[in-house]
């Protein structure tokens, strides 16, 4: 948050500054002349951009509304923002999108905040993590979920950030992995409705203030590693922070100047447990203040790379070289810092195909007065920064950016943006136009080639401001479109709906690891329609403390099939399937097909 | 501390006293009125006229400096308050308050969202000057406000369709905006077709066009113009990249990484506040970091500051 913090130190003398300019405006009014001192002949004037006689927000197709409440989930995150401002309140909770009861509906996780002052297991269930139970398939249609937190054993406290899903010990239910300020905590879902803690046993404990995480087979041994971004060394008891405005502004501290933790890495040995190889893997970089992580094959040699937001430093992309070792490469690749060259304050990452070229890009969001980045990726993991020629920096430069994702909204085979926004700081006292809460974005892609923001049409939701932390994907309703779970502070996390009109149909694909993680997290999936490849990402991290359905939903005309489908499986087995025809759900079970497979096994 | 207190009095008395001595005469104090009541009046474009005509006449004045100085903070205008503040440091080497400022200006810059109010109130009782314009346009922009950015930007420039700042913000804008084709015009009929700004715009242009050994080339030069210029190191990495040329863009890219090391360095150094109270070690450091940036004339008053400081410091 550098450019944050930068602008505090700057406004005490501008305070100042405007005092006295003002007053000098109150004096007497002058009639204006053009000065002309530096006018040579007139030239003849550049062609401006064409005023628009169409709005694009009014054509674009992109509608989402907002059921939570209907829908029955309305919960606060507790803790803050609180008066005391404590550091730890600037994150927000996060959000994981699982099926944990295995009945084919998409489920909801939350985690939960607390106050060093008001503890939240003073304050009772209220202030627990929660678990809602999608039992929209007993009902009429609508989305419609049940408070199940007490029933799965899932009633806890503490200052919670991220989770991730993952099936860890491949028993066909998904875990939940969730960081905290100070501790971290592994739910193992024992497959009856219930989860049981089992941080100790399975050897994850830490102290460190994590922030996001993501599972993912990073050794191609059929086990879900687990990565843990760690943010930086603060403590309660250290001095409360202040703009230097005249009265002072209390805010919360930043990360500049704070010492960065190094992440985790978590090697899964197949037992139900884990070793940590954070030094060894060469990941555990100590200046690191990571806030999202997503994991992909970047570089297409068919391991999983690891990619970290980092906070007011760069940020990291881990290249695998195999047998769980890693090389950080993101300078040399041009992936650490914005497109000027400067280390920004990292939030959230979005990954995906924006352009159907089939190499996954990155976006990430960043802090007010920054603008996110967008990195296409060329190819073999190199990267060059596109956000301004894709027309993306007028939106978020605005903005502090948290939660995004890069999903097609539309079904026309182009990922959108989501984009959750909202300030860290409080600085509407100050009476100069700082905004707390920022509205949510929909940048819609125009066929790879630029995005349009799209919000003020797409719902009631985009029209109001919000604290937008973490966000993330599923098909809540089954209805073969992309929904959305936003948390925010402050105000009930949100679900939104997608209703979107759409430019063709889809086939939900879930794909199923035999000799591969049962999960096949961070699995490239490339099917071909009419011709075209299209390349997709079975989520493992991003969206900003989230974790996303695993499932995924191939844009194709209702009446077509897919061509062509081929997977490339955590062990780095390539296994091809067709044709598939258009249906609601396909099951890809790894080696159902055994003459499918069509590449080498790394 | 009290020590550098001194010595930065005596810059700053120093510099008064020759002012007084040499340059003052009742034409000069008649400008200098002038100028204050152009800005009191909130005509700042014949402000910045007058100040100049006053600065030439008496370029000592720490007065007139320090109007322009805010004037130009207020516009944005962050190369011309350095190109000031550098020339000034050129003829008075050991101006500690001078280099102290140029820090300020590159590290404590205004914000569009906080600035625009002052210009909006100026451009509300002295509607039309090209440089409230351009400011506000920026600003706009900077604030997302691109219908109203657009508008100032097209005012701005119908009044000064030569001015070189205002043809590099508004390509810019333009760029963004996807309009490359306008920017380019904008850039090619730039007078100063050897100006590191004009190279860099030049450089992003050309790769829109699709022609990646021209932004190359463009960057290039832009970095021989300004060697320390991280934006256009990091630029030249990322382009001898995409030109295959893997082992030259790697050792750019980490250049780069190294100057945003350097910067960021600086950046906390001049927020905390620690370059208005610097012990002889921090002057030491300031200096090599601003050597590392080809800012030689500060570095030189840096050190020179360092070792004044160590002197005093024996003494006592």
């Amino acid at each position: 948050m550098r450019v944050g913090a930068r602008m505090m130190m700057v406004v005490v003398g501008m305070a100042a500054l405007l005092g006295i300019t003002f007053w000098r405006l109150s004096q007497d009014h002058i009639e204006p002349t053009v000065s002309d001192n530096t006018t040579a002949q007139r030239r003849p004037l550049v062609r401006w951009p064409s005023v628009e006689t169409t709005d694009p927000a009014a054509d674009s197709p992109i509608r989402f509304t907002s059921v939570g409440k209907a829908a029955g989930v309305e919960f606060t995150y507790y803790g803050g923002p609180s008066p005391q401002h404590f550091m730890t309140e600037q994150n927000g909770g996060g959000v994981a999108l699982l099926d944990f009861d295995q009945d084919g509906w998409l489920d909801i996780f939350f985690t939960n905040g607390s106050h060093f002052e008001r503890p939240a297991d003073r304050v009772g269930p209220t202030a627990s993590q929660r678990l809602y139970r999608n039992v929209t398939g007993a009902g009429d249609g609508d989305l419609r979920f049940e408070d199940v937190t007490a029933t799965a054993g899932l009633i806890a406290f503490g200052f919670g950030m991220g989770c991730a899903a993952g099936d860890y010990d491949n028993d066909g239910f998904p875990d939940l992995f969730v960081c905290e300020y100070g501790r971290q905590r592994l739910w193992h879902n024992r497959g009856d409705g219930t989860f049981d803690d089992d941080t100790p046993s399975a050897r994850v404990t830490d102290s460190q203030w994590s922030t996001s995480a993501a599972f993912g087979d990073l050794d191609g041994d059929g086990n879900l590693d687990l990565y843990v971004a760690n943010y930086v060394k603060w403590s309660p008891d250290e001095p409360p922070c202040y703009t230097q405005h005249q009265p002072p502004v209390h805010i919360s501290c930043g990360p500049l100047g704070r010492q960065g933790q190094p992440d985790r890495l978590y090697h899964n040995r197949g037992d139900g447990s884990f070793d940590e190889v954070g030094e060894s893997a060469g990941i555990a970089i100590p200046h690191g203040k990571g806030l999202d992580v997503v994991l992909g094959d970047f570089d297409g040699d068919r391991k999983l790379d690891i990619y970290v937001a980092n906070d007011t430093v760069e940020n990291f992309l881990f290249l695998n070289r195999g047998g769980m070792t890693f090389e950080e490469v993101g300078v040399s690749r041009g992936v650490a810092v914005s497109a000027e060259g400067t280390a920004m304050s990292g939030m959230g990452i979005a990954c995906g195909d924006y352009n159907g070229d089939g190499h996954f890009d990155l976006y990430v969001t960043n802090f007010e007065n920054e603008v996110n980045s967008f990195f296409e990726n060329l190819g073999n993991a190199t990267f060059r920064p596109v956000n301004s020629q894709l027309g993306l920096n007028s939106a978020s430069r605005p903005m502090l950016g948290f939660g995004a994702v890069l999903v097609d909204f539309d079904l026309d085979h182009y990922p959108d943006l989501f984009v959750a926004n909202g300030h860290v700081w409080d600085l509407r006292p100050l009476a100069m136009g700082h905004a707390y809460e920022m509205p949510a974005q929909i940048l819609r892609n125009n066929r790879g080639t630029r995005f349009q923001d799209v919000s003020r049409t797409t719902g009631d939701y985009f029209r109001q401001k919000w604290l937008g932390r973490a966000v993330a994907t599923g098909d809540l309703d089954n209805d073969g479109d992309t929904d959305l779970v936003v948390t925010q502070l402050g105000q009930p996390h949100s679900v939104l709906r997608n209703d979107s009109r759409r430019a063709n149909g889809s086939i939900r694909l879930r794909l199923v690891g035999t000799t591969a993680s049962r999960d096949a997290l961070g699995a490239r999936v490339e099917y071909r329609v009419a011709g075209h490849a299209w390349t997709l990402l079975v989520p493992a991290g991003g969206g900003y403390q989230a974790s996303s359905d695993i499932r995924l939903l191939l844009a194709i005309d209702n009446d077509k099939t897919v061509d062509e489908l081929r997977v490339v499986w955590s062990t780095g087995r390539e296994e091809g399937r067709s044709p598939i025809n258009s249906g609601s759900e396909t099951i890809f079970v790894e080696g159902s097909n055994p003459d499918a497979a069509v590449g080498e096994a790394r | 501390m009290a020590v550098l207190a001194v010595l930065l009095c005596l810059s700053v008395i120093g510099i008064e006293w020759r002012f007084r001595s040499h340059s003052q005469d009742g034409n000069s104090l008649a400008g200098l009125t002038l100028a204050k009541q152009h800005l009191t009046n909130g005509r700042l474009d014949l402000a910045e006229v007058a100040l100049r005509a006053y600065l030439q006449r008496n370029p000592n004045s720490t007065v007139a400096l320090e109007e322009l100085r805010w004037l130009y903070f207020n516009q944005f205008r962050t190369r011309e308050i350095e190109e000031i503040l550098e020339a000034r440091l050129v003829r008075f080497p050991e101006d500690a308050a001078t280099a102290i400022e140029l820090l300020n200006c590159e590290f404590r810059k205004q914000l569009p969202r906080e600035g625009i109010g002052y210009l909006r109130e100026v451009d509300r009782k002295q509607p039309r000057q090209a440089a409230v314009q351009l400011a506000l346009g920026y600003c706009d922009w900077q604030i997302g406000e691109l219908d109203a950015a657009q508008t100032a930007f097209q005012a701005a420039l119908s009044q000064r369709s030569d001015h070189r700042e205002t043809r590099y913000v508004v390509a810019e804008f333009l760029l963004e905006n996807g309009e490359v084709e306008a920017a380019n015009e904008l850039v090619t009929t730039t007078a100063e077709q050897d100006d590191d700004r004009a190279l860099f715009l030049r450089s992003l242009i050309s790769e829109r066009q699709g022609d990646v050994e021209s932004a190359y080339q463009a960057i290039e030069h832009a970095v021989s113009k300004r060697p320390g210029e991280l934006r256009y190191v990091h630029r030249e990495g990322l382009l001898l990249q995409r030109l295959g040329r893997t082992g030259e863009a790697t050792q750019r890219l980490r250049r780069a990484n190294e100057l945003e090391g350097f910067q960021s360095e600086l950046s906390e150094i001049v927020l905390r506040g620690q370059h208005a109270e610097p012990t002889p070690e921090l002057c030491e450091r300031l200096a090599n970091l601003l050597h590392e940036f080809g800012r030689d004339v500060q570095s030189r008053t840096w050190r020179q500051l360092g070792s004044r400081l160590t002197a005093l410091k024996r003494r006592t």
